[in-house]
């Protein structure tokens, strides 16, 4: 029989990693329609990364609330491996201890995909917060770690100010290529979908130094065309 | 790209001409009102009149017209042509005007469709602007016209040549050769959907060089970097010229012999230092940082007593020998990131041995490939779980179910006499989508396939 074209099998390969971990603030300024409105999000993003082919095999997600206390709710997993929690609201705002258990929980998965030849991708931290932190937590001490992990290529961190929020803290935390966004009231399903599509090209990237993310334009407030 | 300056520049000339045009469209139809009003006038006087002037009514009337005529000189009839048919006109600019600002928006768009400051490039100038969010990615106007400038010179230039990127040889050189060659290149799903297009920045060369040896060469542009379309398809086609003025100079052709591994490797060495040299002084002349034109490099030579390999950076090559078995000859260089590697530009030549690999393999060779990175998880194991080990791990291994039907459906066209032209056609085909997994590939893919058809064995 002849063959029109060319055709051939492809060997089953493992995809390489990418991590995303969410800190969310789920202090009580949180109650009411910001976290319903969060909660609602989160569960679509987690539906639009199970359907998509790019993310459901490569794209690992952690979640870590902080409130009085950081509670770690989902563990770094693929779509179809975790359930996504509906958050609910308590206390004050541990910002920087939420932020330090996140850097440490990539940490600690990147170590893991070392040591078992898993190659990965740079990991995302997202912070979504609407007020400040406590009075006793360390800002000076996490913006120098953030700013010298992001500077060491170890994560990409990204800061979102809810209304309310102080976005001078979240300046000061984060690192110049990558400025706080404030959210435009409680967008935050045009946020995840946001999230969704841009973690599909940074799981499919090549490079780690530049990724092209679609415009944020539907989420960001101040975003100019 | 149009540039944003010149459209404002554009439009603000055609919005005092609209003004003009417009004084003098309602000069005009002013002087058309009166006139009209006075043609009534006259008709209802010549009317009024007895009958008996018609004809002077009517050369009245057709005078009418002539009295608005005044002869001031060549400034004066343009000013009057432009008068006359300033409706035309203003209509035209009205048009032309709305046409420019819908490009100055649409460029705008178009620009702020990347997430401005995850986007690092050495070239960008960031807005000063007290609102970070602010910060957009301000493509340089003059980089977008050096990047025009690069396009027509280089189409111009003879080393680089776009049209070599697919293409299926039988015989490329003086004498007949033994090898058909297919290779192509094309852009990867991430680059064709994002917006604006990003251009396939891999490129692939061949050259068959006499007595069945051959040439090969294929480079994979940094996705980060601006121009690397371009630095992909110089080094491309400069690392094939330069080896194969390297294998002349050894007489390795004429004396039947390949060279050992450490000769090898040391001709690899100062022939990338050499092209690397070129690329900077093309950067230079072309004002560009080189490192903007970053690119992977690999090199494979085939011949009757064996293969050379040398690159730099990822992508895997392998070849068959005649037992029909498939070996790579090429450890891909990646860095602690998945989608990390090493360029042409960015290698710290103290440091040459260490991102440099080079291998000789003494075997004749009954088949060969080579590949960017795009293609290399569709046609080699590169990441499997070894439960033993419990770990996963790259075997580096050519999949022999991929390679062993694409060599015999080669085989079957060439003794089909399917003609060169279809032959690369579809094995573009093929690459683009031959399956799922090709389909899918969000990455720019190469593959430069080469299968020895000995007239004995058609």
């Amino acid at each position: 029989m002849a063959e029109n074209e060319f055709s051939a099998e492809s060997p089953q390969n493992y995809e390489q990693k990418s991590i995303c971990c969410f800190v969310v603030d789920v202090s009580g300024s949180m109650a009411g329609s910001p976290i319903d409105q969060l909660n609602q999000g989160l569960q679509e993003f987690h539906r639009d990364i199970a359907a998509n082919s790019m993310t459901a095999n490569r794209l690992e997600v952690a979640v870590v609330e902080f409130s009085d206390s950081v509670d770690t709710k989902v563990q770094p997993a693929l779509a179809d491996s975790f359930t996504m929690p509906r958050l609910t609201t308590k206390g004050s705002t541990k910002l920087v201890d939420g932020v330090r258990e996140a850097i440490n929980l990539v940490e600690s998965r990147k170590n893991w995909y070392k040591q078992t030849g898993q190659p990965y991708l740079r990991p995302w931290i997202i912070l979504i917060t609407d007020g400040a932190p406590d009075g006793d937590q360390d800002v000076n001490s996490l913006a120098q770690e953030i700013q010298s992990g992001t500077r060491g290529k170890k994560f990409v961190f990204l800061a979102i100010g809810v209304q309310g929020a102080n976005m001078n803290v979240l300046n000061q935390i984060s690192s110049t290529d990558m400025p706080p966004a404030a959210l435009q009231g409680l967008k935050f399903s045009e946020f995840f979908k946001w999230v969704s599509a841009s973690m599909s090209v940074v799981a499919s990237s090549k490079d780690g130094d530049k990724v092209d993310l679609p415009s944020p334009a539907a989420w960001m407030q101040g975003f100019k065309i | 790209m149009i540039s944003i300056a010149g459209v404002k520049k554009a439009i603000l000339f055609l919005v005092l001409l609209c003004l003009f045009c417009e004084t003098g469209y309602s000069q005009n139809s002013n002087n058309r009102r009166r006139s009209n009003d006075r043609e009534r006038v006259e008709i209802i006087l010549n009317e009024a009149e007895s009958n008996a002037k018609p004809v002077s009514a009517a050369n009245e009337r057709s005078k009418q017209p002539t009295e608005n005529r005044n002869s001031r000189g060549v400034f004066a009839s343009t000013s009057e042509f432009l008068k006359r048919n300033s409706l035309l006109l203003l209509s035209i600019l009205t048009l032309t005007n709305l046409f420019s600002l819908f490009l100055l928006v649409f460029q705008r768009t178009k620009r702020n469709k990347s997430y401005p400051f995850v986007h690092i490039s050495h070239n960008q100038k960031e807005t000063q602007n007290s609102n970070p969010l602010g910060k957009t990615k301000v493509i340089n106007n003059q980089n977008s016209t050096l990047s025009q400038k690069l396009v027509q010179e280089n189409k111009a230039q003879l080393f680089i040549d776009e049209s070599s990127n697919i293409q299926a040889t039988s015989t490329n050189g003086t004498a007949q050769s033994n090898w058909l060659v297919v290779r192509t290149s094309v852009a990867g799903k991430s680059h064709t959907e994002s917006n604006p297009p990003i251009p396939c920045q891999d490129s692939n060369y061949y050259q068959d060089i006499g007595k069945d040896w051959g040439i090969a060469v294929v480079c994979d542009g940094a996705g980060s970097k601006e121009y690397s379309h371009f630095g992909s398809r110089f080094v491309a086609k400069r690392t094939g010229l330069i080896f194969e003025d390297i294998i002349k100079q050894n007489d390795w052709q004429i004396i039947n012999i390949l060279p050992t591994q450490d000769k090898w490797h040391e001709v690899s060495k100062s022939a990338f230092a050499k092209i690397r040299t070129e690329l900077e002084e093309f950067a230079k002349k072309h004002q560009v940082e080189s490192g903007l034109l970053s690119c992977t490099v690999i090199v494979v030579i085939h011949s009757p007593i064996g293969v050379l390999a040398s690159h730099i950076g990822d992508g895997r090559a392998a070849f068959c020998n005649v037992k029909n078995e498939w070996k790579a000859i090429i450890k891909p260089y990646k860095g602690d990131e998945a989608n990390q590697t090493v360029f042409i530009t960015s290698v710290d030549w103290n440091e040459q041995d260490k991102y440099i690999e080079s291998t000789v393999f003494e075997e004749e060779p009954i088949a060969f490939a080579l590949m960017s990175d795009g293609c290399e998880a569709h046609s080699f194991e590169v990441n499997i779980y070894d439960e033993a080990e419990q770990k996963y791990r790259d075997p580096n291994k050519p999949y022999p179910k991929f390679f062993q039907p694409i060599v015999a459906t080669l085989k079957n066209f060439h003794q089909s006499q399917v003609v060169t032209e279809e032959i690369a056609a579809k094995w573009e085909r093929f690459i683009e989508g031959g399956n799922e997994k090709l389909k899918n590939e969000p990455d720019d893919k190469t593959m430069v396939l080469g299968i020895l058809i000995k007239p004995d064995k058609a």
